[in-house]
């Protein structure tokens, strides 16, 4: 399984929509509210980079959702 | 009730091996790696409370290497 933290920036008082609708989107371990920088944390998980890719485009595309920064986890340097 | 938090690492390259094993320690840690991007480890907690997640960010803080640290509370 491959992690990634997706960090995204929401519209103006959207953050409640991107929360629930993106936390019903398969892959999804985790996801929150935040203030700061960004506006919604996630932890997700995908079976490899297509599925992955495919998921945050996805998130990406939807109305609320200002854009998203992706923090791909990798594997080569750290322990299995 | 629980309260999540990621924090993101800035960290000294040559120490990032130790800084990532010594996280994995830490009780409230429920997930840490190495990323791309911006940041280099990317770390997720649950805590109870916000005094805490103090704790906690205190904790990593301490830890020889680390440059940097960002911690996205849920709010």
């Amino acid at each position: 399984m491959l992690s990634a933290c997706v960090l995204i920036r929401t519209a103006h008082g959207r953050f409640e929509d991107v929360v629930e609708f993106l936390g019903k989107i398969s892959g999804v371990k985790r996801i929150f509210p935040t203030l700061g920088r960004y506006d919604v944390v996630v932890d997700l998980e995908a079976i490899d980079l297509r599925a992955l890719d495919a998921t945050v485009l996805r998130m990406g595309k939807f109305a609320g959702v200002v854009f998203t920064e992706t923090l791909l986890e990798i594997r080569s340097r750290g322990e299995e | 009730m629980m309260l999540n938090a990621a924090i993101l690492l800035k960290v000294v390259p040559i120490r990032a091996q130790n800084i990532l094993s010594t996280i994995k320690e830490i009780e409230a840690v429920r997930k840490a790696y190495f990323t791309h991007g911006r940041f280099d480890i990317a770390i997720f907690v649950e805590v109870s409370d916000y005094k805490e997640l103090r704790a906690v960010t205190t904790k990593i803080n301490c830890i020889e290497g680390i440059r940097s640290t960002e911690t996205l509370p849920e709010a």
